[in-house]
């Protein structure tokens, strides 16, 4: 078991490579746009250069600055001249080829945990200094939806399968349908429009560090609703569905003819049965409560590290280094994710173990 | 026959609405006549007349003029006659919208004016409250403390930086005026109908330094004032920093490094010089700046380029007692001048000594600052909020109503909507969608904008035009928009109160290209809009529909259509397709896309030839469609909205003008250099007539300019050609030469002086009579030196004036025009190929001697052996041989002219420096604090023979040997460790194989891991930590003795304790002394460092 946990934490180190590979690729293939006002571009490119992305030389020859000026040397690509006012010189910024600035950037990660600074949305602080402080509370929130959601996803599917067909099941199963249709923003935003600014239950808006233990809980309160009513819908939707093919099969009926009361019969063996496909699909739902945040954080000024990538990856005002940070910290929730719902099957069927050999 | 009745109806339809101009003008046309304004201010529109029959009566004024200084009736009738001229002609772009809106207010905020007022605004930080944070919700919902009055806000972004010298975003210009004080502040003028610029930081208005002051240290002339129309104007202006200020620190900082608390006139001059070195953007760009020809001081850019005594000594910034200091222009300013010049947070200081402890990390949070504004930042979370708290060392504790700021980052602008909705806001901008709701609330109050967006136009109109200003472009421009016509057309065809109001719904109605929120006379503080002067620039433009009207945009263009189809531009049944360019990502702009689109295809259509206009209408992203369209002449409609200074609207007429001197031209196809504006205006002393440029008029008004016939002239200039720069000479032509306005042409050559920075005359070469418009240079002395040619000259029309100009610096050519050297392990072969351009015929440059110098700069030509030899072709090799194996040389080769004395050149043209081949592939030495592991392998030789290691020898840093080993034969590689060294000592590997040597240097590690030394006067602080030597634990620590090796010497014995990492002061040290530190350790280990204490 052991070793199978090992060797899945290699895989994921290999998967994360790639995908950081790829997105690093086609980040640097993207339209770039550094900074326009002087000196942080200046800063931005002795930043590029200083990694090793960008080579540079100060271009003196009075033809060629004569023919920067003028415009008839153009910077093609993304080669950049920097002209400082009243000197007759440029220094020229050229990118090096994709694949060295991609070693430079792994190595920075692999032996100094460099993920380069940011360069537009919090100008020159650190990536990971960035990601520091805005992981905790996406996560925080994300892990209370999701002990939010699984008791009354559960809750609501048992109890609608066990009474199939009948009203109860009828408003549930209903209700689900609504909760699955529409997306966590929508519902986020009517939730802040009845708690928040009609009954003013709850804060408005996410409260600051500032304020004390409690307003932080209750200010919790929303963003915890609209992560977690589609997921409940999904989930009571899942269990009923399991639980009520369970209900049927031959072996249930086998153990009630053995004498076990329909309580028995239902909570040893047809909810731990259908409990096989149900607990792997709440770990990965979690990565799809992580996305869903990402709207629900910038609804209800949550500083979490959605609203950044959302800025990280504006069109116009991208932020490489941010969002490949921030996209390596989503990579890695959702194959640990993975690897838990594949772990997650050994705990609920013991007849299931990985890594066992054949 | 049919397009001669359709021109005589347009005609008909212009003549008739000529004559419909008032307020009810829906059928008003273009302005034909011209216009007077009361107070003897006039201006004539030259659209239709001929140039001689529209100026009869008038001049073409020809001197040296400054209206910068002259009466606010002058300045306001040359500012309404500039712009005036760009909306006759479009020039400017057509005026679409202004960027106003609408902002509501809580109802327990009192502010202080109920109308808007330039520059205060409604003034809501001098608001007060009816009621405290008791009665309203803070951000996180709950009632604030009673007593506390916050003002609360919501902006949309975090702040970018927290140094105001770097500071680029409005985000953080709106926070910087809360927590930043600044040298004269704005503030309500007593009956608040305007403002007055008052001290703050700064305990009384500039004083001039006048003549009786003395002599300007620059330059030890008597200080320069002037007279003007307003009084009198100076260069020099002295500053007094108001007594006891003081910084105050957020609780988080880390003060323990400050000494000094006081800010005084050394912490604005310092920071003034650093922001200067630093190239901080606020000192050297974005206006307002000590760079820019209205603002640069003097020496400022030379002190830019370069920091040294001389530089920093001719700068305009200077302390002149401890709490005094003055700043000397480039130019004359008033004293309103220079107090709006400082009116600014950004000319403020930052904390020099934190700056120098914090570096890069200065600015970047709101603990790494220091503050000296009414209130402070005390909490910032990105993306939550801000909460200011009042800095308790303000000096004027009651100048503001509120106990604090809250402001919470909210992006979306409905959330802040709803935000103040629930009563969490005192202030809020409203929504384009809830205006409908609001429109009638008494709360609500209009904001004017200072941006009027406009459709920009290439009008270049031809691919040789579009070629000509943009070489290389492949841009085809449309013929239809160089049309003037049917750029009028354009203004009038669009229907302007629509498109705010409706389409918009939140944007001001703009038929103008400065709104009113600009002001050309700051100190009056009356909108330029509002003066009378302002409200005549409107005149014949439809006014009373806001510059729309339909019929005369379709007679303008039917005429425009109808002349391009005679002159075989365009042919009947054309579709002209035109791209409009708007700003991606909104959908204010994507409306205002397809209501120009709408509106330019119904109105441009002309039936009768069967053409019509089509629009495409394309987002373009920000900063994109300035940078790759508009300024670069790759569109043909655009919107763009640039701001200028609203305090000084006739500085932002450059960004009109056709020669894209304010870098900011975005409309092409233009010319407004020729005289073709009429105004009329007295100048204080008799009633004038004068026809001027476009350009001219933006050059006196913002400063002297040299007007010839109405325009700026062209003046005597020296132009280089650039192919004819040789070693020693280049040629120029004198531009102007043959102009009779001009006459004492002379030239002066001057050289840039590596050592003082700056250009001095070259001997001999000094006001030289121009007999020629070409003129040959030699005798100049070749790259690096570089040169700028100044032109002499007199202009008799100003009873002879004197003036000078300077051509662009140029570099001569260099000396050498290709060497190359190559190497053996003991030899070097230099081919060098001289640049003989400015030779006589058959005279070829020669090499005197050349000097070897080694990797230590010791000559050693005498050691070795150098051949010159010269070729059939006078080309030069230099051999030479006796080198050492893998070593650095240097060789100076004299070529026996005269400027080779000179140190400068003589290191920079004909030095070369090289190393010879090695013998050793890898020579991999892996160290201990006392031994080597040397592990080395040889090379072959370049024919491929195996190479032997025969001897080894371990020399000390004098060269002096250690050991020595001789190793058996056949040893292509060597592995062996040589112990007894000391530590952190360096030492050289000496390999020989056969007749090489070469030398490998190396180091012992040291027993410190870390050893600093925070030396004083006379005290010095040590730190050691030690490495481990011998095994995991550090080594400890068993004596440190410090000495100067004379009559000093202090021992520290630790031998009782056990300690591997120390830190200790030593006191009764001498300033300016080196100090020896000596470590032994408890395992015998000794190594010593050196320090030196500062000077007193």
């Amino acid at each position: 078991m052991l070793r199978y946990v090992i060797v899945r934490f290699v895989w994921i180190f290999i998967v994360l490579s790639i995908i950081l590979s790829m997105n690093f690729v086609l980040v640097k293939l993207a339209p770039e746009y550094p900074p326009t006002e002087q000196n942080q571009a200046e800063i931005y490119y002795e930043q590029q250069f200083n990694r090793g992305y960008m080579t540079k030389y100060t271009e003196n020859n009075i033809d060629a600055v004569r023919a920067m000026d003028n415009s008839e040397l153009k910077e093609e690509g993304k080669v950049k001249f920097l002209n400082e006012k009243g000197i007759d010189q440029y220094t020229v910024y050229n990118p090096v080829p994709i694949s060295d600035q991609y070693f430079i950037w792994a190595k920075g990660i692999l032996t100094e945990w460099d993920w380069g600074r940011s360069t537009k949305v919090q100008f020159n602080i650190p990536v990971f200094e960035i990601l520091k402080s805005r992981i905790p509370v996406t996560l925080r929130l994300n892990l209370i939806a999701l002990f939010f959601y699984i008791p009354i996803g559960f809750g609501l599917g048992i109890l609608a399968a066990l009474r199939k067909n009948s009203i109860t099941d009828n408003v549930i199963s209903m209700s689900v349908m609504i909760f699955i249709s529409i997306p966590s923003f929508v519902t986020m935003t009517f939730l802040l429009m009845i708690f928040g600014y009609g009954l003013e239950w709850v804060p408005t808006q996410f409260v600051s560090g500032q304020a004390d233990f409690a307003k932080q809980v209750s200010s919790m309160i929303l963003p915890v609703m609209g992560l977690s009513f589609g997921a409940i819908a999904g989930l009571t939707r899942f269990t009923r569905a399991e639980l009520t093919e369970v209900l049927t099969s031959e072996f249930l009926l086998l153990a009630r003819t053995k004498g076990l009361t329909k309580n028995q019969a239902v909570i040893r063996h047809a909810m731990r049965n259908s409990m096989v496909p149900l607990v792997p699909s709440i770990i990965g739902s979690f990565v799809s409560l992580l996305s869903g945040s990402v709207v629900i954080e910038l609804i209800y000024g949550i500083p979490g590290t959605g609203r950044i990538f959302i800025r990280a990856i504006t069109r116009g005002a991208y932020d490489f280094n941010l969002a490949l940070g921030i996209t390596a910290f989503y990579t890695i929730i959702s194959l640990t994710a993975v690897l838990l719902v594949d772990l997650s099957y050994g705990i609920v069927d013991p007849r299931i173990r990985m890594g066992a050999k054949k | 026959m049919k397009k001669l009745f359709m021109f005589l109806m347009a005609a008909f339809l212009l003549v008739g609405i000529a004559a419909c101009n008032g307020d009810d003008d829906t059928t008003e046309a273009p302005a034909t006549e011209d216009t007077t304004t009361e107070d003897g201010g006039e201006t004539t529109d030259p659209s239709t007349d001929t140039e001689d029959d529209q100026f009869e009566g008038y001049d073409y004024p020809t001197g040296l003029y400054n209206y910068k200084f002259q009466t606010s009736e002058v300045r306001h009738t040359f500012m309404a006659a500039a712009e005036k001229y760009l909306m006759n002609t479009m020039y400017g772009g057509v005026p679409l919208f202004a960027n106003g809106g609408f902002n509501l207010y809580s109802s327990r905020l009192q502010l202080p004016v109920s109308s808007y007022i330039p520059v205060m605004g409604f003034g809501t930080s001098f608001s007060t409250m009816t009621a405290d944070d008791s009665t309203v919700l803070m951000a996180d919902g709950e009632p604030g403390r009673p007593g506390a009055y916050t003002y609360r806000s919501a902006g949309t972004t975090n702040p970018v930086t927290w140094n105001q010298w770097i500071y680029d975003t409005s985000t953080d210009s709106d926070f910087m005026s809360i927590y930043m004080d600044m040298p004269y502040t704005y503030q309500f003028n007593n009956d608040k109908t305007g403002y007055e610029l008052l001290p703050s930081m700064f305990s009384a208005n500039p004083v001039m330094k006048d003549a009786d002051d003395g002599n300007n240290p620059i330059n030890g002339d008597p200080y320069e004032t002037d007279e003007t129309a307003k009084g009198t104007v100076a260069k020099t202006w002295e500053f007094t920093v108001r007594e006891g200020l003081e910084w105050f620190y957020h609780p988080d900082t880390d003060t323990s490094y400050i000494t000094d608390n006081d800010i005084t006139a050394d912490d604005f001059v310092d920071t003034f010089k650093y922001a200067l070195a630093q190239n901080w953007f606020r000192a050297v760009s974005g206006g307002g700046d000590f760079l820019n020809q209205t603002t640069g001081l003097e020496g400022a850019a030379d002190y830019n380029q370069e920091q040294t005594t001389a530089t920093e000594d001719a700068l305009g910034i200077r302390k002149t007692g401890d709490y005094t200091f003055e700043l000397t222009f480039l130019n004359f300013q008033s004293e309103w001048n220079v107090r709006y010049f400082m009116g600014s947070f950004v000319m403020t200081p930052v904390h020099m000594e934190m700056v120098d402890e914090l570096g890069e990390d200065y600015g970047t949070t709101n603990t790494t600052i220091a503050y000296h504004g009414a209130y402070y930042v005390d909490y910032y979370e990105p993306d939550k909020t801000l909460v200011l708290a009042k800095n308790p060392n303000y000096h004027n504790e009651d100048e503001f109503f509120f106990t604090g700021y809250e402001i919470q980052i909210i992006e979306d602008a409905a959330v802040r909507f709803q935000e103040f909705e629930a009563g969490k806001l005192e202030a809020v901008s409203l929504p384009t969608e809830n205006f409908d709701d609001y429109k009638n609330d008494p709360r609500l109050k209009r904001v004017p904008g200072a941006t009027t967006f406009r459709m920009m136009i290439n009008g270049l109109g031809t691919v040789d035009e579009q070629q000509s200003q943009f070489p290389g472009s492949t841009w085809v421009p449309e013929p239809l928009l160089a049309n003037d016509d049917f750029k009028n057309a354009m203004f009038f065809a669009i229907d302007r109160k629509y498109l705010a109001e409706t389409v918009l719904k939140t944007s001001q109605t703009q038929m103008y290209l400065f709104s009113d929120a600009y002001l050309v006379e700051a100190e009056e503080g009356v909108p330029y809009r509002n003066t009378e002067q302002g409200q005549t620039v409107g005149e014949g433009l439809a006014t009373g529909s806001n510059g729309y009207n339909k019929d005369a945009a379709v007679a303008l263009w039917n005429m425009a259509i109808e002349k391009l189809v005679d002159d075989g531009v365009y042919e009947e049944g054309d579709t002209i397709e035109m791209d409009f360019y708007v700003f991606s990502g909104s959908e204010a702009q994507n409306l205002l896309g397809q209501y120009i689109k709408t509106t330019f295809e119904e109105t441009f259509v002309n039936e009768d030839l069967g053409i019509e206009v089509v629009i495409n209408v394309e987002p373009k992203d920000f900063p994109g469609i300035y940078y790759d369209y508009m300024m670069t002449g790759n569109f043909d409609l655009s919107v763009g909205g640039i701001s200028g200074s609203t305090l000084d609207a006739a500085s932002f007429l450059d960004v009109f003008a056709d020669d894209n001197r304010g870098g900011f031209t975005l409309n092409w196809g233009i010319d407004t250099s020729s005289a073709n504006i009429g105004v009329e205006y007295n100048d204080g002393t008799e009633d004038l007539k004068e026809v001027w440029s476009f350009n001219a008029i933006t050059a006196v008004l913002n400063g002297e300019a040299y007007i010839l016939e109405g325009e700026e002239a062209d003046v005597p200039n020296a132009v280089i050609d650039m192919t004819s720069i040789t070693p020693t000479g280049f040629s120029f032509t004198i531009d102007q030469f043959d102009n009779d306005a001009y006459e004492n042409l002379t030239y002066t050559i001057t050289e840039f002086n590596q050592v003082t920075g700056v250009y001095d005359d070259v001997t001999g070469m000094v006001d030289i009579d121009a007999t020629t418009e070409t003129i040959d240079i030699t005798g100049v002395k070749p790259y690096p030196y570089d040169y700028v040619v100044e032109i002499n000259y007199t202009v008799p029309a100003l009873d002879d004036a004197e003036f000078t100009t300077a051509s662009e610096w140029f570099y001569t050519a260099e000396l050498v025009e290709y060497s190359e050297i190559r190497t053996d392990e003991t030899s070097a072969a230099i081919d060098i190929i001289f640049n003989n351009d400015d030779q006589a015929t058959g005279v070829k440059r020669d090499i005197d001697g050349v000097t070897v110098y080694n990797a230590w700069d010791e000559d050693i030509t005498a050691d070795v052996t150098v051949v010159k030899e010269q070729d059939a072709n006078d080309d030069w090799t230099i051999n030479i041989t006796g080198l050492e194996a893998g070593a650095d040389y240097t060789i100076i080769a004299d070529t026996g002219e005269a400027f080779m004395t000179d140190p400068y050149v003589y290191y920079t043209n004909l030095e070369f420096a090289f190393s010879t081949r090695s013998i050793v592939d890898a020579a991999d030495i892996a160290t201990t604090t006392a031994s080597a592991t040397f592990d080395v392998t040889l090379l072959n030789d370049v024919t491929g023979a195996t190479r032997y290691v025969e001897e080894l020898r371990v020399l000390d840093a004098e060269l002096t040997e250690i050991s020595a080993y001789t190793l058996p034969a056949g040893m292509t590689r060597v592995n062996m460790t040589e112990d007894g060294l000391k530590s952190g000592t360096a030492y050289y590997l000496e390999i020989t194989s056969g007749d090489l040597v070469e030398l490998v240097a190396f180091e012992t590690a040291s027993i410190f891991a870390d050893a600093t030394v925070t030396a004083d006067v006379d005290m010095a602080t040590i730190n050691l930590e030690m490495n481990a030597v011998t095994a995991l634990t550090p080594e400890v620590i068993t004596n440190v003795v410090i000495t100067d090796g004379d009559t000093f010497s202090e021992t520290i014995d630790l031998s009782a304790f056990d300690f591997s990492s120390i830190e200790f002061e030593v006191d009764g040290l001498t300033a300016e002394t080196e100090y020896t530190v000596t470590v032994t350790t408890d395992s015998g280990e000794v190594e010593s460092f050196t320090f030196e204490t500062l000077e007193e």
